[in-house]
């Protein structure tokens, strides 16, 4: 159990690292090219294509594993915490469902697809330069693998009862002590 | 069932999953998949779901949303807008209210490096609020002003949730900034005139701080806020005279703010690390959102059941300004429980076509939604200002007093939204300025 949980924390951490890489270079990046088309008049060829193709991909797609595991994606939890715990623990086991489906079927389409660009080579042209793109179309489907198989993982620890290890919202909403009385400011 | 029949079908079930807390992304990539599914068939579903999220995020204009964000969390975590509620406080402390009013514009100031109105209550909140209790001001306007003047963040350029509605509605960018910009700068103005206000009329809530600060630490202390002032007007005057893209501006934003932080020996692997990380949780949580909104405008355009909405909604032959006040309306009530870039991307598929059906301009229109939403973020029962400050302040105020504190607020934001209803130049003359 473990291992698994482990495995899933170390691959959702290791893929938005990938992607914090990919925020940093893009800054770079496009600054660079900035300062050297008006400073030098010599921009950099083919900044739009990277930053696009490149650097927004891996950032959108990459930590969605990581946002799964940590409950980073963003909910509505207006009713949600006025429910008796059993329902709550029955809707986050149903989302954790949904949330694989989505996920799989993501994945399943984009990794086809990425397939297919594979097999075509696809690439693009910068000026006289040809750079290479399709590598870039694996990224959607192991954002998407990653976010599959953590919320997967979730559910089926709900299901079956034991300790995901991961954050947990319902744990954290048990935490949050009372409200203590106000107390006058000095 | 005719088309309408459908749209509300679905319509419906979205929001119930949603408020059943399945993720805003989810929950729209499932109902626009089912949609899809249901009304064009299996192929036309399958298909979309291989284009729309690349397609989608591949996107040069949208880079500007990661640009902005780590411009605007290297200036939060390396501390850098400190020094601008102390110039502030320095000027304007011995005005009835002065503390607060300080606050407001340290507030304003942190929000032309930061798009986002969370970043900006944190930021002056742990460090306004301790200094206006010290001196006795109430809890309610003491929490109050900083949760509400956060909202300016969102609202004075740089604005993610303007960047987003642009991408969105297919409008300028630099033109929605310079709309943000105007209204902006009136909330700030009208906030802090009603500080002003309502202490002269009750001096008990805030208790007048002489000050003592002398004319050469005024301005000494100005000069403490450069590096603020540095990538600010090395941002925008690039942007708005033409030179850069937002993207650009945003980078060069970026990378300015991490000199400047370097030159201040402020820039700790810990700051670069935290900048980073929430950079790219933030940007790949709003665009899950951004690739379910991108298919479900898809589906409502393909199987036509959205113009079966706002044709539904025309039927009624309500004037242009009838719709737009229902539209406000729906907004104010969206906001109270909805996340404002999740409310937006939720709604603008079918919104946009209707408010473009009744010939407002929608640069105007981004500019009121922005701020309609924003007011989301302080009123109750899901304010997620009003919670970052109640994180900030802990167990010394409790959260009723905060949303207390926000009601003066949220009157001052509903007059300003009505003087830009009935006046729209208002927000559209500085853009027209610049298309010259």
């Amino acid at each position: 159990m473990k291992a698994i949980s482990r495995i899933l924390v170390y691959g959702s951490n290791a893929s938005a690292i990938v992607a914090g890489i990919a925020a940093m270079l893009l800054v770079v990046h496009v600054a660079t090219d900035v300062v050297l088309r008006y400073v030098f008049n010599a921009p950099l060829s083919g900044t739009i294509l990277y930053v696009s193709a490149f650097y927004m991909v891996a950032i959108a797609f990459l930590p969605q594993g990581l946002l799964e595991k940590d409950e980073g994606h963003i909910s509505v939890e207006l009713i949600y915490d006025f429910l008796p715990p059993w329902l709550r623990r029955s809707l986050l086991a149903i989302s954790f469902l949904l949330t694989a489906i989505v996920g799989a079927l993501i994945a399943v389409r984009t990794g086809q697809e990425a397939l297919a660009k594979y097999a075509l080579g696809t690439f693009s042209l910068e000026g006289r330069a040809r750079i290479i793109t399709w590598p870039t179309y694996f990224l959607p489907p192991v954002g998407f693998a990653l976010l599959t198989l953590v919320a997967l993982w979730k559910f089926i620890a709900e299901l079956v009862g034991f300790e995901h290890g991961m954050a947990s919202p319902t744990e954290a909403l048990e935490t949050i002590e009372p409200l203590p009385e106000e107390t006058p400011h000095v | 069932m005719s088309d309408l029949q459908f749209a509300m079908l679905f319509v419906g079930l979205l929001f119930t999953l949603i408020l059943l807390r399945i993720p805003i992304g989810i929950s729209l990539i499932l109902v626009s998949f089912t949609g899809l599914w249901s009304m064009m068939g299996w192929n036309v579903a399958w298909g979309s779901l291989a284009v729309v999220p690349y397609s989608f995020v591949s996107s040069w204009v949208l880079s500007a949303i990661p640009s902005f964000l780590f411009m605007g969390f290297i200036c939060y975590h390396t501390k850098m807008t400190q020094g601008l509620f102390r110039a502030a406080q320095l000027w304007l402390s011995g005005l009835p209210g002065g503390l607060a009013i300080a606050s407001v514009l340290g507030c304003s100031g942190f929000a032309a490096v930061t798009g986002s109105s969370l970043a900006c209550s944190a930021a002056m909140g742990k460090i306004a609020i301790p200094e206006m209790m010290r001196n006795r001001y109430s809890a309610e306007l003491a929490t109050g002003t900083v949760a509400a003047a956060g909202t300016i963040g969102a609202l004075i350029p740089p604005s993610i949730l303007m960047i987003l509605y642009g991408i969105i509605s297919r409008q300028p960018i630099s033109e929605l900034f310079l709309g943000g910009l105007v209204i902006g700068i009136m909330t700030m103005f009208a906030y802090s005139l009603m500080i002003y206000l309502r202490v002269k009329a009750n001096p008990s809530i805030a208790p007048l701080v002489e000050n003592k600060a002398t004319w050469e630490e005024r301005f000494a202390v100005l000069a403490s806020t450069w590096p603020v002032f540095l990538i600010v007007i090395g941002v925008f005057a690039g942007l708005f005279g033409g030179l850069f893209t937002p993207t650009e501006a945003g980078a060069i934003g970026a990378a300015l703010a991490c000199l400047v932080a370097l030159v201040r020996r402020a820039l700790t692997w810990q700051a670069l690390r935290k900048a980073v990380f929430e950079t790219v949780t933030t940007t790949a949580a709003l665009m899950i959102i951004c690739v379910g909104a991108s298919l479900l405008a898809r589906f409502l355009t393909l199987s036509g059941t959205g113009d079966a909405m706002s044709d539904f909604i025309l039927s009624f032959g309500a004037s242009p300004m009838v719709i737009m006040l229902g539209i406000v309306l729906i907004y104010l009530l969206l906001g109270t429980v909805l996340e404002p870039n999740g409310a937006m991307l939720l709604t603008l598929p079918i919104v946009l076509p209707v408010v473009e059906s009744t010939g407002f301009s929608l640069v105007w229109f981004g500019v009121i939604l922005t701020k309609l939403l924003e007011i989301g973020m302080i009123t109750p029962p899901v304010g997620m200002n009003v919670f970052v400050i109640k994180g900030v302040v802990g167990n010394m105020v409790r959260l009723t007093t905060i949303f207390r504190g926000i009601l003066w607020f949220v009157v001052v934001d509903l007059i300003i939204v009505a003087l830009c209803i009935a006046f729209p130049d208002i927000i559209l003359f500085l853009p027209a300025l610049m298309k010259g």
